[in-house]
C-alpha cells in the first residue's frame, strides 16, 4: 500500500467526491482564497453541451429509462443500479450487481459516481425537514434525536436553497407545524412555485379538506405545492440569506449559454436527465466553485477518475496524513496509486462509498456506527384511472404532494409519509406508457383501437407515491469483505437490510387511506402488489411492494455523543479532528424530506466549521 | 434479389393500417427510412415482401378503413408468419424499440444475429406515436414550454373510449 505516488502539490483541503456535498464545501472554500483538490471516482465528460447532449442521445437510446440510463459508470467505479436488484431468496446473497445485497429486502436505490454524482439525475425535491423530525426519539420514541434542531438548520436551509435555486411558495406551502410564521421567518424563495400540474389540480378539485380519520385521530387531506430545486419565473422580492436585502434571484442557465435552461421546459424527463439542465445538478456548483477559486487567484482542481482507496492516519495524533488515490485513464486501464496531503481532508462520495472507505480504511469508527443505519423513504405506489384525461407526462416528474401525514400524533405507532402526486402516469409503478403498449399489442391490437385505447387509458393515468420515513437501525448496514473486490481490487459494498414494522404499519394504514382517497376522487384502482416484485414485504397477513426511493442516508450519523455517532454536529470526526464526512450520510433521521436539501444545508454547515479550523490550523506551527 | 428501399409506399400503407396514424402523420416523423431498415436487416427482404404483397392483397379488398382493419385482423393479424413482425413494426413507431422475435419464428424462418432488444436510435425514440397519441411528448423531447403541462395540450385528443 504505501507504493503510493506521493503527489507534492500541498492542498489546504482534499475532498473525495465531485457531487453536490462535496461541491458546496469546495465553493465555500474557494470563495476564501483556500487551496482545493477534488477528487472524483468516475468519468468528468458530461461538463459541457457536448457532453451533456451526447448523454441526452444515451438516455434516449436506453431500453429501460432508469435513474442511471444517461450516465452509466466507467469500469473502475461501479455504481448501484436499479436494474441490478432483485427479489432476494433466504440465504442465497445476490451478488449480481455491484453491491452483495443480504436482504432479507434488496436495498433497491441507486447513486451515481461521476462528476456531479447523484444530482445528475435526482428528481429535484427540496424540501426542509420539519422542527419535529429532529426530535424524533423525544417525542415519538424512535429513532435518535439531532444534535441540533431546525432553528440551527434554518440560516443553512435558506443558503442551500439559493445555492440550488429553489422554486416554492411559502404561502400555499401547507405543512403540520404549530408556528408557521416561525418556521419560515419573512422569507420568500428564489423562485416562484412550479406550477402545478394538471393531474394536482384535477385530484385537489376532488380530495381538498377531505377529512380522514388515522389511528383514532382525524386529518384534514392538502393537496400543496412542492418546493424543488428546478427553474421557473424569479421572485423579485427575493432577500439574500446573509445581508437581508432584497436583491431578486437570477435562474442559472447551462455552462455555455446563461440564457439556455433558464425555465423548466417540461420535458418529462428530470430523472434520467434534464436536456436544459433547468434542474439543478452539483455540475452548477463546481462550476461556481471554479470561477470563485479562479477570481482568487487559486484554482480548484478537479482530478476525474481518481478513486479514493485509503484515509492515512497518523496512529499517534490520530489526525489524517493523506488520501491514497487510484487514478486510470480509461475504462480498465489502471495508471497508478497516488498519495496526497493537505491539512484537511473531506469525504463527500455518497452514504455507501463514504462508509466503504472508512471501513477500508479502519478509519473513524470508535463509535462502531460506520456503515450502519442505512436508510431510504422506501415508497408504496398506488395508481389507477381517473374519470377524465389528466395529461400526464407533461412536465416535472411532481409539482404537488399531499403533506398531511409529514407529521401527527400517528408517529408514536407508523411511519410519518409524504404523499407526492406523480405527474408521470404509471411510469414509476407500471413502466407506461411502453409496457402498456407492449401488453396491448401483444393482446391483437392494432391501428385504431390501439391508438384510441392509449389515448383513452394513458391520459386518464394517476399515481400516488407513500414515502415513508425509515428510521434508523443498526442492523441496516454497509460493510466490506475482501472476497467482494472491484475491478480496482477495492472492496464492493455489502448490504444487509430490511423494513421493521414501524414502516410496515404504515404501508397497511397507508393502504386503506389510498383507497378512501380513490373511492372519493372516483380513481378506478389498479394497483397490484406481486410476490415476484423486486420487492415484496407482507404485514398482518397482506402483502405490499415498494420501491426504493434513491434516498440513501445515514451510514456515518452525527451526533452528540461520541459513543453513537461518527462525527459532531459539524461534521467533523469525533475521532479524527482534519477529517469531515459531509452528505446524506451524515443524516441521523431525515423524516419525509427528501434529504437532499438538508444534506446541502449541513454542508454549508460542514464548509463554516473548515474554515475556522484552517485558520487555528495555519496560526499553530504544524 | 433486390428490393428498393421502401420508405414512402407500401411500408408506409402498411404501418398505417398497424398504428391507426395516416401516412402523413408517418412520414412526417422522419423515420421510416430507418424502421424499414431494420425489418431488411433483421427480418430480410424476401419475408418483408411477401408481407407488403399480403398487405397490398388486404388493401385491395376494402372499401374503408373499418373493413380494412377487420380483414387485417382476420388475415395478416392472425397469420403466424406476419402477426409478430407486425407486432414489431407498431413496437418500433410507438415507442422506438425492437423486441426479440419468438423463438417459435425463429426456428421455422431463422434467426438472426440483429435480433434482441433495443433502442432503434434516440431519433427513432423522439418520434414514438404511443406518445402523441395521448397528447403528450417522448420523455426528454419536444418540451411545451414552461408551465404547459398545467393545462391540457393544446393539440386536442380523442379520448373517448376504444370501439371493440
Amino acid at each position: 500500500m504505501s507504493k503510493a505516488k506521493p503527489i507534492k502539490e500541498q492542498y489546504d483541503v482534499v475532498i473525495v467526491g465531485a457531487g453536490a456535498s462535496g461541491a458546496i464545501v469546495a465553493l465555500e472554500l474557494a470563495k476564501q482564497g483556500k487551496k482545493v483538490l477534488i477528487l472524483e471516482a468516475g468519468r468528468g465528460t458530461r461538463d459541457d453541451e457536448e457532453g451533456w447532449t451526447a448523454a441526452t442521445e444515451i438516455f434516449q437510446s436506453a431500453v429501460a429509462k432508469v435513474p442511471n440510463a444517461a450516465f452509466p459508470p466507467t469500469q473502475n467505479a461501479p455504481q448501484l443500479d436499479v436494474l441490478q436488484f432483485h427479489n432476494i431468496q433466504k440465504g442465497v446473497p445476490d451478488s449480481a450487481g455491484y453491491a452483495v445485497q443480504h436482504g432479507p429486502q434488496p436495498f433497491a436505490s441507486d447513486n451515481n459516481r461521476s462528476k456531479g454524482g447523484t444530482t445528475l439525475h435526482w428528481l429535484g425535491i427540496a424540501l426542509r425537514m420539519l422542527p419535529n423530525d429532529f426530535k424524533m426519539k423525544t417525542l415519538y420514541g424512535h429513532g435518535v434525536d439531532w444534535p441540533i434542531g431546525y432553528d440551527d438548520m434554518k440560516p443553512y436551509y435558506e443558503l442551500a436553497e439559493r445555492e440550488l435555486g429553489v422554486a416554492g411558495d411559502v404561502d400555499e406551502y401547507w405543512i403540520p407545524v404549530k408556528d408557521k410564521k416561525k418556521y419560515w421567518g419573512d422569507y420568500v424563495y428564489p423562485m416562484k412555485k412550479t406550477p402545478d400540474s394538471f393531474v394536482a389540480k384535477q385530484l385537489k378539485k376532488k380530495v381538498e379538506n377531505m377529512k380522514v380519520e388515522l389511528l383514532g385521530a382525524e386529518y384534514t387531506i392538502h393537496v400543496t405545492p412542492t418546493p424543488q430545486a428546478r427553474n421557473g419565473d424569479p421572485n423579485p422580492d427575493y432577500k439574500d440569506p446573509v445581508t437581508g436585502k432584497t436583491v431578486g434571484y437570477e435562474p442559472t442557465g447551462t455552462q455555455q449559454d446563461p440564457l439556455r435552461g433558464q425555465r423548466c421546459q417540461g420535458n418529462a424527463s428530470c430523472v434520467g436527465i434534464c436536456p436544459v439542465q433547468a434542474k439543478y445538478s452539483a455540475l452548477r456548483t463546481l462550476n461556481r466553485a471554479q470561477d470563485a477559486g479562479r477570481k482568487k487567484g487559486v484554482p480548484v482542481t478537479i482530478k476525474n477518475q481518481c478513486v479514493a482507496s485509503k484515509v492515512v492516519i497518523d496512529p499517534k495524533t490520530k489526525r489524517v496524513t493523506a488520501i491514497e488515490y487510484i487514478g486510470y485513464e480509461q475504462d480498465g486501464f489502471t495508471q497508478a496509486t497516488f498519495s496526497v496531503t493537505a491539512s484537511i481532508f473531506v469525504l463527500a462520495a455518497h452514504s455507501i462509498e463514504n462508509a466503504k472507505l472508512l471501513l477500508m480504511s479502519n478509519a473513524a469508527n470508535s463509535s462502531d456506527q460506520v456503515g450502519r443505519n442505512l436508510m431510504d423513504h422506501p415508497t408504496m405506489l398506488t395508481w389507477g384511472l381517473m374519470k377524465e384525461p389528466v395529461w400526464p407526462f407533461r412536465g416535472p416528474g411532481q409539482t404537488n404532494a399531499i403533506t398531511t401525514f409529514r407529521d401527527g400524533p400517528f408517529r408514536k405507532d407508523m411511519a410519518a409519509f409524504v404523499l407526492p402526486i406523480d405527474n408521470w402516469g404509471w411510469v414509476w409503478s407500471a413502466f407506461a406508457p411502453e409496457a402498456n403498449v407492449g401488453q396491448w399489442v401483444a393482446g391483437g391490437m392494432f391501428g385504431t383501437q390501439l391508438r384510441q385505447t392509449v389515448a383513452h387509458d394513458v391520459s386518464r393515468q394517476i399515481c400516488l407515491q407513500w414515502e415513508f420515513e425509515q428510521t434508523p437501525d443498526p442492523e441496516n448496514r454497509v460493510t466490506i469483505d475482501p472476497q467482494f473486490l472491484d475491478p480496482l481490487g477495492l472492496p464492493r459494498p455489502i448490504i444487509r437490510y430490511s423494513i421493521s414494522d414501524y414502516v410496515r404499519k404504515g404501508m397497511e394504514e397507508a393502504f386503506k387511506l389510498s383507497q378512501k382517497l380513490f373511492k372519493k376522487a372516483e380513481i378506478k384502482d389498479a394497483t397490484q402488489y406481486l410476490p415476484s416484485d423486486v420487492v415484496h414485504i407482507a404485514y398482518n397477513g397482506k402483502g405490499y411492494s415498494y420501491r426504493g426511493c434513491g434516498h440513501i442516508v445515514g451510514t456515518h450519523r452525527m451526533g452528540s455523543d461520541p459513543k453513537h455517532s461518527v462525527t459532531d454536529s459539524w461534521l467533523r470526526c469525533w475521532d479524527h479532528k482534519n477529517l469531515f464526512l459531509v452528505g446524506c450520510g451524515a443524516l441521523p433521521t431525515f423524516g419525509t424530506s427528501n434529504p437532499s436539501l438538508t444534506m446541502a444545508a449541513l454542508s454549508f454547515r460542514a464548509a463554516e466549521a473548515i474554515l475556522k479550523d484552517l485558520q487555528q490550523h495555519t496560526s499553530k506551527p504544524r | 434479389m433486390y428490393y428498393p428501399p421502401d420508405t414512402s409506399g407500401q411500408f408506409l400503407a402498411l404501418s398505417s393500417v398497424l398504428t391507426g396514424f395516416n401516412t402523413t402523420e408517418l412520414q412526417a416523423t422522419g423515420v421510416a427510412g430507418q424502421l424499414w431498415g431494420t425489418l431488411e436487416r433483421i427480418i430480410g427482404v424476401p419475408i418483408m415482401g411477401e408481407m407488403l404483397s399480403l398487405a397490398g392483397r388486404h388493401f385491395a379488398k376494402a372499401n374503408s378503413l373499418e373493413e380494412l382493419e377487420a380483414i387485417f385482423k382476420k388475415g395478416l393479424m392472425a397469420d403466424p408468419k406476419f402477426q409478430p413482425i407486425a407486432q414489431r413494426i407498431i413496437g418500433m413507431w410507438y415507442t422506438g424499440v425492437w423486441s426479440p422475435m419468438p423463438s417459435a419464428w425463429s426456428d421455422v424462418h431463422g434467426g438472426n444475429t440483429n435480433d434482441g432488444t433495443f433502442v432503434i436510435s434516440p431519433a427513432v425514440y423522439r418520434a414514438g406515436l404511443v406518445w402523441p397519441a395521448f397528447g403528450s411528448h417522448a420523455r426528454s423531447t419536444n418540451p411545451e414550454g414552461y408551465g404547459a403541462w398545467g393545462e391540457p395540450p393544446l393539440v386536442p385528443v380523442n379520448t373517448n373510449p376504444p370501439k371493440e
